[in-house]
Parts: structure tokens; sequence; C-alpha cells
């Protein structure tokens, strides 16, 4: 029932008592609620004329900075005696100072400008413009409008520093890079030895195996350091992530990506990214600080999704020969092993960086028994999934988030696991 | 401020009907009109506003019905104009909650306050001449008169109706 609908049936119930019953004093009570109606009618607003323009002192921040939002409204119709002006915001948007909505009286040509600061978390918002809503003082009559003000936010994920991701791929692109190619030639470690051919530095003889030889001389070859082709898969799926009373490990999952991603760039790798989550987004594989830069604006769009497993995970050769390496960053669960076991079988090099679910959920919970075995119940699940995963030759690094994720890199990935080296020191013995 | 003087105008209405009817000897009308106010009372203050409106016709009704009790009239014209403000501040106090800053809120609080003291003094100086001027009309003269005021009301309306 509107405002109006409901005065006027009261108007007309207290018209007619009164005049039936020739009682005036009934009529009389009607004059309060007819003067309302009138006060309403007097002031009410036209359609408004407004325009609206944006100004934003940032367009993209990091999470936790600051942007000041600057709207001008112009009036150029007739004066409105009561205007809302709503600038709406995401949620991943919270107003730090002034007001994203303003009430205000707007006169006949005049304007306003209107100054507002929101602070953010991971993100990407386009503005699209201001609702006006202009009304009498007494709310009775409202005329909406939309006044178009564009403008785009992008809040990127927060970054975690970390110096070395250490891979060990079969397959190496022509670039030179910081990745042992497993083919001699230029480079620090020692790879092997050869005879000395004409244009060898004497500084590579290897004088002690020469002295043993009669007729030839041997150089020390080196292992080249080539750059590599990386994927790297965000895992996305709700169900994994996503736990009760709003907790989350996408959040976690999504710095990792970032700091993998910005190690393995800035060592010259090719890296692209697949966001398995709401939308299946593959950012294709690419070099340097502009490949860094479309990473980091698809996390900042990456949200949660509704896939329940990784069957719909197929890896484009074109893009990611075999033997290259693939780092998988998900919190995983008891179906992904066959597809992960499958990418190792095609020749992929497979490391699984995994937030650990259980001590996530269980710190967030009462220690009572049944949680504590629960907790022991999933906590041994997972510890199977994991050793069958490293028995597949995936690296995995199981991640309690508790840990700041530098320290884990540091501690985890910053050299080859203990396996590949055992592989490269067999084949050099 | 807009609160509590939504408070206030609950109270100012719900004691105006129950002192008039308690005085007429209408028992219990009177508590029946005292507990529906507590009832409006609480349920605002448990944010149920939609019940506003009904409980502004409820006593609307009401304020006519103490009229042919023989009610003091200006206790009628206090309740009718109380649940009236009441009814606005609980609609107004919404669109209130969406303003942020302090100072916007503050104009546009005062100036509503203005609007309505403004409709109260009207309401109430039309009140006190209706109730001075003594008329005698016959049927037909009214039946013309009433025709007059439901036109005048029905053009007032479609004309906020066409606007809204």
């Amino acid at each position: 029932m509107t405002r109006v609908v409901l005065l006027a049936a009261l108007v007309y119930l207290l018209l007619f008592a009164g005049v039936a019953s020739l009682n005036g004093e009934v009529v009389a009570l009607a004059l309060p609620l007819i003067v309302y109606l009138a006060a309403g009618l007097w002031r009410a607003p036209e359609e408004p004329k407004l325009s609206a323009e944006r100004a934003l002192s940032a367009e993209r921040i990091a999470p936790g900075g600051t942007i000041t939002v600057t709207l001008k409204i112009v009036n150029h119709g007739e004066a409105l005696e009561r205007v809302f002006l709503q600038d709406p915001l995401p949620p991943f948007l919270e107003v730090s100072e002034g007001s994203s909505t303003r009430a205000l009286s707007l006169g006949a040509g005049e304007s306003i400008e209107w100054t507002y600061t929101v602070r953010g978390r991971r993100g990407s918002f386009v503005f699209e413009g201001v609702r006006a809503v202009a009304e009498d003082y007494l709310g009775l009559i409202q005329r909406r409008g939309f006044l178009p003000a564009e403008g785009q936010v992008l809040v990127l994920p927060s970054v975690a520093r970390v110096r070395r991701i250490a891979i060990r791929p079969r397959q190496t692109r022509v670039y030179s890079g910081v990745i042992p190619a497993r083919m001699g030639g230029t480079g620090i470690e020692f790879f092997g030895l050869r005879e000395y051919q004409a244009g060898d530095s004497p500084r590579h003889i290897n004088w002690h195996v020469s002295a043993r030889q009669d007729e030839a001389i041997y150089s020390n070859e080196y292992e080249q350091e080539r750059v590599a082709d990386v994927g790297i898969v965000l895992d996305g799926r709700r169900t994994l992530n996503e736990f009760s009373r709003g907790l989350s490990l996408f959040e976690h999952s999504v710095l990792a990506t970032v700091a993998v991603s910005s190690a393995l760039l800035s060592e010259g790798n090719r890296v692209g990214l697949f966001i398995y989550g709401k939308r299946l987004k593959w950012t294709t594989p690419g070099y340097g600080k502009y490949q860094r830069e479309r990473i980091m604006q698809d996390l900042a769009l990456a949200e949660v999704g509704e896939s329940q497993n990784f069957n719909s995970l197929i890896v484009p050769r074109r893009m990611f020969p075999a033997q290259s390496q693939l780092i998988i960053v998900s919190p995983l669960g008891v179906d992904d092993k066959t597809v992960l076991t499958q990418l190792r079988l095609s020749g992929y090099h497979v490391m699984v960086i995994s937030p650990d679910p259980v001590s996530f959920e269980a710190r967030h919970l009462a220690e009572t028994p049944a949680v504590k075995l629960a907790e022991r119940i999933a906590r041994l699940e997972r510890e199977v999934l994991l050793r069958d995963l490293r028995h597949a030759g995936i690296q995995v690094v199981n991640w309690n988030v508790v840990q700041p994720f530098e320290y884990v890199a540091r501690a985890a990935l910053s050299r080859p696991p203990s396996f590949l080296r055992a592989i490269q020191r067999g084949r050099h013995g | 401020m807009t609160r509590r003087l939504i408070f206030g105008f609950i109270l100012l209405a719900a004691s105006a009907l129950t002192v008039g009817f308690w005085l007429k000897e209408f028992i219990p009308v009177a508590i029946a009109v005292a507990l529906v106010g507590l009832a409006w009372m609480i349920l605002h203050a448990r944010n149920v506003t939609w019940i506003s409106s009904w409980m502004f016709f409820a006593f609307a009704l009401a304020s006519a019905a103490a009229i042919y009790a023989e009610v003091n009239r200006w206790l009628s014209f206090v309740a009718i104009v109380a649940s009236l403000l009441a009814w606005d501040l609980t609609h107004f106090s919404r669109r209130l909650s969406l303003v942020r800053d302090a100072g916007d809120a503050k104009r546009v609080e005062s100036a509503h306050f203005a609007r309505l003291a403004l409709i109260v003094g009207l309401g109430a100086l039309g009140t006190f001449v209706a109730g001075q001027a003594r008329v005698n009309l016959t049927f037909a003269s009214a039946g013309i008169l009433a025709f007059l005021a439901v036109w005048g009301v029905s053009a007032l309306i479609s004309s906020l109706r066409k606007r809204e």
C-alpha cells in the first residue's frame, strides 16, 4: 500500500462518515490529512535533470590502500527540494572517509562536489553511475533517475615476496635463465667432460683429467641454464575453499599464486595462469612485467565457483608442452589424485602447493572430543592423499596457513626436493 | 532524535485516546487502545516498521470513533495528528538511515520537522475554525458540499498519483 493510497482511503472514509452522520467534527478530523496531502503536491519534484562526473585519485591500489572518489553533480532542471544520491559500491570496498550517499537540496543550475574515500580488499569494480531519488520533504512523491558516471577500480591481491622457486622441468626454452637445462654448455654447475675444442677457454680445461691422458685434453662442461614454461593452476572450487562461518582458504591460495608467479616471472620464465573457479580463465603464457600485470589483474577478479572436481581441467599442449612445469595451488580433494597423477603420467612436472584445509578449519572449531576425532580422521585422509601424490612423483608442499608463505617457500621451494636432487646425483654419478 | 520522537508521538496518540475513552467510561476500549499503542511501540523498537501504516489506519479510525463516543474533539485531533506524525517519521527514519553524512542528515531532519510543524499548525487551525463555525445545512446542500469535497480530494490524489 503506497502512502498516498493509505492517506486517500482515510480521507474518503472520514469524509463519508462525517457527511453520512452529518457530523462536522468527523469531517474536521480529515483536515490534517488533506493538508498533509496538499503539502506533498505543493512541492512535488519534477523529473530530475542531473548530470554527474567522476574523478578517481587512483584506479589500481594494493589491499588496504585508499582511493578518493570525487563526484560533481550538476542540476540542469528545476530546484529539487530533497534529493538522495547514492553511488553503489561492491561489498569488497568500504567507505573509510565521507559517505557514498548524500541527501541534499539542489537549486536550479546549482552544482555540488562530493568526495569520499574507499578502502578495499582484492577485487575489481566498474562504477556505472549514481542513483538519484528526488522527492518532496514528506516523501510522498518520488522521482528516480540514474546519472551515468563511469570509472574503474582494481584492488590487487596481497603480495608475498618469494625470492626463488626451484623447479626442474625436463623441457626448457631456448633463452637463458636460471633453470638447469640438463644440457652441457655455459653455466655455473659442473655437467661433464668433453674433449677440448678450439675456442674453449683455457680456464675450462680440466688439467687433472687431461694429465692422465696421453693424447687428448679435456674441458669441463657446465650445465646450461634456461627459462621454462610454467603453468600455474589456481583451484577456486567452493567446496574445497570455503568453510562454515564464512571462513575461506581462497585468499591464501591467491597469495601463494601471486608469490609463485612473481618469483618465476622475475627469473625470466614464461608463465601462464589458469583460474579454476567461478569462471574458467586462462591467462595465456607470457614473460616479464607485462605478464605479471595481466596475472595480477586476473587474480584480482578471481572468485570461488561451484566446480566439483578437476575433471574439466585440460592443459593445452600448445601452450604447455609435455615435460614443462605445472604448479597447482589447491587445498586438494580426495578425487583430485587421479587427475594429478594423469598429468604426471602425461609428462608434466607437477608441483602442488596445498594450503592445509584440515588445520585451517580445526583452528576455528571448538576443541571437543568429536572435533578432535574428526580432525584426526581428516588429517589421516589428507596424509594418505599427499603420500600417494608424492609416490606418483609429484612435489607436494603442505602449507599450514598459520605460517607465512614466504617462510614456507624459503624452506620447501627454494631448492629442488630431495628426490629430484637424488635423480640429479645419480645422473652425474 | 527522530526515533525518540516516533516513540513520543505513539505514546501521545495512545494516551490521548485512552484518556478520552476512559473519561467517557469506555474502559475496555481505553484498555484496548492502550495495548495497541504499547504493541506499536514494541514492534517499532524491534524494527517492524511495516506495521506503522496499519497502526496509523487503526488510530485514525479510533479517533473518528472517539468523536461518535463524544470524547473531547481536541483529544481525537491530538490522537490522529500524533499517529500521522509517528507514521510519517517512521518512513522518514528509514530514508534517513540511508544518509551516512551527518551534516546532510541534520539538514534533512530540520527541514522535515519544519514542514511537519507547518502541517500540524494548519491542521489545528482548520480544526479550530471548523469547530467554531456553526452552519445548519439541509441534506441536499450537505450532499453537494460532500460531493465537492470528494471531487477536490480526488483531484488532489489523482494529481499526486500521476506524479508518483
